[in-house]
């Protein structure tokens, strides 16, 4: 029993490669890679939700049949400690080559494009190094963020967003095996907020059946509100009143209390700062400070600091 | 921004010479030279520690002597038009005015080595003024008064004895209607080293909320202060500095880490900044917190002054400050809470991150927040902790999404 099997989006994760929706050219160049029983280095991007790790662990499925065990390994990129563990690991592989079957293991590596340029320098060295035991599948929101010399060693595959449509086909089918009745409004809702997410529209249904056996259009809402904090929206308003130590209450709150990134923090202040009512040119001033303050939060500066610029320049008024 | 309540330093300012306490000798010299103005030399400094009454003599000297008098900062003493068109109009022009005049520079040691306009200024008033010049300085020997401390006639003043502050304590708690144990007035009087204005403002943290407090209590709650002082000082200084040298120079000499400095400029810029000044200041904040994290994460410490010129920046743009009352900054305080917390978070989010397969910001944008919502239900939280085998991921579940859960909606 483990924790998977409690959140659908886990429990009904495509197995195998015929599993895998709206994704037919990816599907059938790995399924051609099966076929071979051979598989390149490979790069799979795209942003959240999109199937790039259902892909993988599927092909690694078919690839490997029933013995998966030891043959494969899924690691954080930006989590275990850099690139020795990386290094260790692939040594460890090459030492325990398997004797039967497909003769190379494969070694998943979840946020490729958050390691540094000289971790992926080493890494690119690793995976030269230690060619005929290992294949790499590198996963990445963004290609640029990936150096070229290991793009150009890997086969690159592309995850956009997926459409309403198989959002929606995949969305129904999981509800239809849990026995959940669905609502047509509900379904639309939750295709509209998952925006090409896959994993985010199962997360959104399963949160608002809850216990219950149904989603509905009300309960879609109120998730959906929860996973958009009303509390960002607040803090904007407050700021605009000219409250800034109000405002500046709320943000680390939402921060430390409510355990917000400051990233989420950040796109969801973008979006409501578009449509917040204000003067054109102070809404200049307040975006181009939200800018600065992303640019450097992502460069390790203080998130309570730097947001707190935003809010008072909300704070301020446009005349000055 | 000031207060609109007075701190009990002001509240219980002296009024009269003889409720002026300690320093007999200094006072009694004071007022002497300045009833045979002139014959000792036309400017005076009283000179001596912080907090032992220099600027209350000077105010309450004057008003008993019938002088009116021209008190002019470390801050403004340093501004040429201030100097020419207030000060010396009142040293040269006694007969405009109908009552007699004295001209007060405190903090004069505040003056920095390459302000050489305003120590001439000073020579030229000592020289030839035609009203009584006073001046206050802690540190008469600072190489910056070494062109003035010879012409001026100097009055040591000394730090207070320990009785005559208890004595003056108890009398402000009077005043307040505040009972005080007497082990918790001598404990402020010896910690406070013969600094009144000290001692009093150590009175007042331990009492503004007119609760006992025993002597256990006083001595945690002002040991932490002992730290804060030299902080609060620094802090005091760079708010007055009028250039941003002075102000750098404040910020760096002060012991408190860089970091911290950090903390201490972010909490009160927004206390003592306008609406409209705020945004600059905290752009300077903010540009600050960015060097420092570039500073330190690649060991280049020689930017380390661009760092306090930053600080410094974010004070200097905020136009007149009131009396400024600091704060302790909140962020040191739950500092050790936050880095626990955020370590709690990486942990449970390891375990998730394995399990579900999804990466960091991930599990802190989904399923942190679908957990807290599905974790209402009770056969979902018993099914999810029945598979938490280790009590340890158990305590982290349920610190993580429930406890904030229950913080997060207040009524």
């Amino acid at each position: 029993m483990s924790v998977a099997d409690l959140l659908w989006v886990e429990k009904y994760r495509p197995k195998t490669l015929d599993e895998v929706i709206d994704r037919e050219e990816v599907v059938s160049r790995l399924k051609a890679f099966v076929r071979m029983g051979n598989v390149p280095n490979m790069l799979f991007v795209g942003p959240p939700g999109t199937g790039k790790t259902t892909a993988a662990l599927a092909l690694v499925n078919d690839l490997y049949q029933d013995s998966t065990g030891g043959r494969f390994l899924e690691l954080n990129a930006s989590d275990e400690r850099g690139i020795n563990t990386i290094r260790e690991i692939v040594k460890d592989f090459a030492r325990s080559r398997p004797s039967t079957g497909v003769p190379f293991k494969i070694l998943i590596l979840d946020e490729s494009d958050n390691m540094t340029q000289d971790a992926q320098q080493a890494l690119r060295r690793i995976m030269e190094r230690y060619a005929s035991v290992t294949r790499f599948i590198l996963l990445a929101n963004y290609q640029w963020g990936i150096i070229e010399p290991i793009q150009s060693r890997c086969a690159v595959f592309r995850f956009p967003p997926l459409s309403p449509t198989h959002i929606r086909e995949g969305l129904i089918r999981v509800l239809e095996k849990e026995g959940v009745k669905w609502t047509e409004d509900a379904v639309d809702e939750i295709v509209k907020a998952a925006r090409g997410d896959m994993r985010k529209a199962i997360n959104i249904a399963q949160s608002a059946a809850g216990g219950s056996k149904k989603v509905t259009l009300e309960s879609i809402l109120q998730v959906v509100g929860i996973l958009h904090p009303k509390e960002i929206r607040e803090m904007i308003n407050e700021a605009l009143k000219g409250d800034f130590i109000l405002a500046k209450k709320r943000l680390s709150k939402l921060l430390y209390d409510d355990g917000l990134s400051a990233n989420d923090i950040l796109r969801e202040m973008n979006t409501e700062l578009m449509s917040a009512e204000m003067d054109e040119r102070k809404r200049l001033q307040v975006v181009n400070a939200l800018g600065e303050a992303n640019f450097r939060v992502s460069m390790g500066a203080d998130a309570e600091i730097q947001i707190s610029t935003v809010l008072a320049a909300l704070a301020t008024d446009s005349q000055k | 921004m000031s207060s609109s309540k007075l701190s009990w330093v002001e509240k219980h300012k002296p009024a009269t010479l003889d409720e002026i306490v300690g320093n007999d000798a200094a006072k009694k010299d004071f007022i002497d030279w300045l009833q045979k103005w002139d014959e000792r030399g036309k400017a005076a400094m009283l000179h001596g520690p912080p907090g032992v009454g220099k600027t209350i003599l000077v105010e309450v000297a004057a008003s008993t002597l019938g002088f009116r008098l021209i008190e002019t900062n470390a801050s403004e003493t340093r501004k040429a038009e201030y100097l020419e068109n207030v000060i010396k109009p009142a040293a040269f022009n006694r007969s405009l005015f109908s009552s007699r005049m004295m001209i007060f520079f405190d903090e004069v040691d505040g003056i920095s080595g390459d302000e050489s306009g305003t120590v001439n200024f000073l020579l030229e008033l000592i020289g030839s003024s035609r009203v009584p010049i006073v001046m206050a300085a802690n540190d008469p020997w600072s190489p910056q008064l070494y062109k003035i401390r010879d012409k001026v006639y100097k009055i040591p003043m000394h730090r207070i004895r320990l009785p005559s502050i208890v004595k003056r304590l108890r009398d402000i708690c009077r005043a307040e209607n505040v009972r005080c144990r007497q082990e918790v007035l001598a404990l402020i009087a010896e910690r406070s080293e013969g600094d009144m204005r000290a001692a009093i403002e150590d009175l007042e943290l331990l009492y503004s909320s007119h609760e006992d407090v025993k002597v256990e209590d006083a001595e945690k709650l002002l040991s932490y202060r002992n730290v804060e002082k030299n902080i609060f000082e620094t802090l005091r200084m760079v708010a007055y500095a009028t250039t941003l040298e002075r102000a750098s120079l404040a910020l760096s000499s002060s012991e408190e880490k860089p970091e911290n400095m950090l903390e201490w400029v972010f909490e009160n810029i927004p206390q003592i900044s306008s609406k409209q000044g705020l945004f600059q200041a905290l752009r300077h904040v903010a540009e600050a917190d960015m060097l420092f994290r570039q500073i330190s994460k690649n060991s280049i410490w020689r930017l380390l002054p661009s760092f306090y010129n930053r600080l410094s920046s974010a004070f200097l743009t905020i136009p007149q400050k009131g009396r400024v009352n600091f704060a302790f900054p909140n962020r040191i305080r739950e500092r050790f809470k936050r880095i626990q917390r955020e370590r709690n978070i990486r942990e449970l989010e390891s375990f998730f991150m394995k399990e579900l397969h999804v990466d960091r910001a991930s599990f802190r944008r989904d399923v942190i927040p679908i957990l807290r919502l599905l974790s209402k239900e009770n056969d979902f939280r018993t099914s999810l902790l029945a598979r938490l085998n280790d009590p340890r991921l158990k305590e982290l579940y349920s610190s993580i999404i429930f406890g904030e859960e229950s913080r997060r909606r207040p009524a």
